[in-house]
């Protein structure tokens, strides 16, 4: 057989700075790049595993889960193929076909998947509509106690830390409590916040918290983290009746290799990072004023940022695209001309970015871009 | 590395100090490199594993300014020179991974010494020594004999019988020691101290102290002067 060319360099991320939000908390430190290379190979992790993944001694993949653990302030911690199949891990074994969760209005679609995978009927906590699209604790408390109201027995909540489009922050220690309140066990989905900002699994009222160390946690995905309140460890880290050690939802062993090294590589620098969280944060609402300078650029979502995902709604842009011969395309290449990519092509009436770990003077640049964009199409408004 | 003790060393001399050394040793690097070398065609020889990650790694380092300066990967003179500085350490190993097949000439181990030994200052016991390792290409100016402890309530554990008067001298002769280890750590930018004493009672607590003190790495062997040339070069490198 002869294979095709697949196109495996990626010279894009060398030469330019991309904004999409997706990419910037993924980013391997240095420490995380050299063990990628030390353990590229398949099962590189697995020389010295007794039987289960979490507790290898060398590499220390069981010294790391017990830092991982404190880091989130849980329990129990098992690292997952991603935030997604933790999510389900917990759906699956709390809940039975049928049963209802409760879930945010700006949740993740994985979520969705999550629950319909597990047969799950699904109950919405709205968000406050344009242009904040916040979830308040009192609407969560709400949906919540009108459908007990209604006689449903509601198995589990889940709540997103920080979503995914407007890159808004919930108050999750108020909404842990609205739950617990109701007796309701809660997720937090911390896709996008653990390994940015610093999670505190217990003070923020969670039974679990789930994490994403390829989008957050600079780490190789696929990984996950799933991080559980001791209450529920016995349910979801149940064993196999017939291979005693593996620990059936885990499906036995789950990430290893390149993505688990590298989240243990890059723990120090996460944990680090965590702590000037504050700065990223100044930063982005920096950003976001010298965007706003342009006229017919606005944020939506919480104002000010809490967050470094970001979107903005750009009519100036759609109004250049109108006239532009390159119609909606012209943003992307404007931009691609000066480095700076990760605009969905085609994309101009709004858009979402990040410039999580950019420095201050490219964060300038990116701005600047944007603006001489604007100026050299004035013609066109 | 960290010398807790030296009190001017605070962040921004640090990087004045490492930025200063880059500058040194690609100086160093122009000097010893012959315009234009003779490649010949390579004899049987072993892969040095060891070296060829540690250039791997080193790599990884240098790459870091890539993502740094995007997107113009353009470098101001400072990290022109911390970048350069790895690409010249990465080349010196390339060198010698190609001396090890006779592709370029093997460097003598005295050259080798000199190079390792370039960042580090050697604290060691008798004045026997420093010859010796000036001998096998440390530079004399990175050695310092200290042949008294460096602290006075040492030189009771040595001599428990020494009268207290003889003490004043010695602390006279300590504060002389030290003060020569700050200035040549300073002034000739070393970021490492290397204790390399014999097994013997002074050696110890020398080695204790200067750990505690300078956080120095240590080497004490039985017979110092049976080592050689190579040997020393395995210890210090
Ligand atoms: C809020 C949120 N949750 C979950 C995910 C999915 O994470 P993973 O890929 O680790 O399953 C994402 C990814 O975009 C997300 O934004």
């Amino acid at each position: 057989m002869e294979c095709k060319e697949y196109g495996l360099t990626r010279s894009a991320e060398r030469d330019n700075l991309n904004l999409n939000p997706l990419q910037r908390g993924g980013v391997l430190p240095l420490e995380a790049k050299k063990a990628l290379l030390e353990y590229a190979d398949g099962y590189s992790v697995c020389d010295y595993c007794a039987g289960r993944l979490d507790e290898i001694p060398t590499p220390s993949i069981t010294g790391f889960l017990d830092d991982l653990a404190k880091f989130i302030n849980v329990d129990e911690v098992r690292t997952t193929h991603g935030a997604r199949e933790s999510k389900f891990a917990i759906m699956h074994s709390l809940c039975e076909p049928g049963d209802t969760v409760i879930v945010d209005g700006n949740a993740h679609y994985t979520t969705h998947l999550a629950a319909e995978r597990n047969r799950l009927k699904m109950i919405e906590v709205p968000n406050n509509g344009h242009p904040e699209y916040k979830i308040t604790p009192e609407g969560y408390k709400e949906t919540l106690e009108n459908a007990i109201d209604k006689g449903i027995d509601v198995k589990l909540a889940l709540l997103t830390h920080v979503d995914g489009n407007y890159g808004n922050l919930t108050d999750a220690k108020k909404i842990g409590g609205v739950a617990h309140k109701e007796g309701v066990p809660i997720i937090l989905n911390c896709a996008y916040s653990m390994g940015r900002l610093p999670i505190d699994a217990k003070d923020l009222n969670m039974d679990f918290v789930v994490g994403s160390g390829h989008k957050s946690m600079a780490a190789s995905g696929p990984i996950g983290v799933l991080g559980i309140k001791e209450d529920y460890t016995d349910k979801i880290l149940q064993v196999s009746k017939r291979h005693q050690v593996k620990e059936i939802e885990m499906l036995g062993c789950t990430s290893r290799g390149a993505p688990i090294v590298t989240l243990m590589a890059s723990l120090p620098h996460v944990a680090e990072r965590v702590k000037h969280w504050d700065e990223k944060v100044k930063k982005t609402r920096n950003f976001v004023s010298q965007m706003e300078e342009i006229e017919g650029i606005t944020q939506v979502g919480i104002r000010p940022k809490e967050h470094d995902l970001t979107r903005f709604e750009t009519p100036v842009f759609d109004k250049i695209a109108e006239k532009h011969p390159r119609r909606g395309f012209f943003l992307y290449e404007e931009l691609k001309k000066r480095n700076v990519v990760g605009i969905k092509r085609g994309q101009t009436k709004w858009f979402k970015c990040s410039v999580y770990g950019f420095s201050e003077e490219q964060i300038n640049y990116i701005a600047d871009s944007f603006k001489e964009i604007v100026e050299k199409y004035k013609e066109y408004l | 590395m960290y010398f807790p003790h030296f009190s001017n060393f605070n962040g921004d001399s640090m990087e004045k100090l490492r930025l200063r050394q880059a500058q040194l040793l690609i100086e160093e690097a122009g000097k010893s490199k012959t315009a234009c070398e003779k490649l010949k065609s390579p004899k049987e020889g072993k892969i040095n594993a060891c070296l060829y990650s540690e250039i791997i790694n080193e790599l990884i380092e240098a790459e870091e300014f890539i993502y740094s300066s995007r997107p113009s990967h353009k470098l101001n003179e400072k990290d022109s020179n911390l970048f350069c500085t790895k690409i010249i350490g990465v080349r010196n190993k390339i060198d010698k991974i190609l001396a090890d097949f006779s592709v370029i000439e093997k460097e003598s181990v005295e050259e080798e010494i000199k190079k390792l030994s370039e960042n580090i200052l050697i604290l060691t016991t008798k004045s026997n020594f420093k010859k010796s390792f000036s001998k096998f290409g440390v530079d004399p100016q990175r050695i310092v004999v200290a042949g008294v402890p460096l602290e006075v309530e040492d030189m009771k554990i040595l001599n428990p019988k020494i009268p207290d008067a003889a003490l004043k001298g010695i602390e006279k002769k300590i504060e002389h020691v030290k003060n020569d280890i700050q200035r040549k750590v300073s002034d000739l930018n070393l970021d490492k101290i290397l204790v390399i004493v014999e097994t013997d009672k002074a050696g110890e607590i020398l080695a204790k102290r200067a750990k505690e003190l300078y956080n120095a790495n240590i080497i004490a062997f039985d017979n110092l002067k049976d080592i050689t040339a190579e040997e020393f070069k395995n210890i210090i490198y």
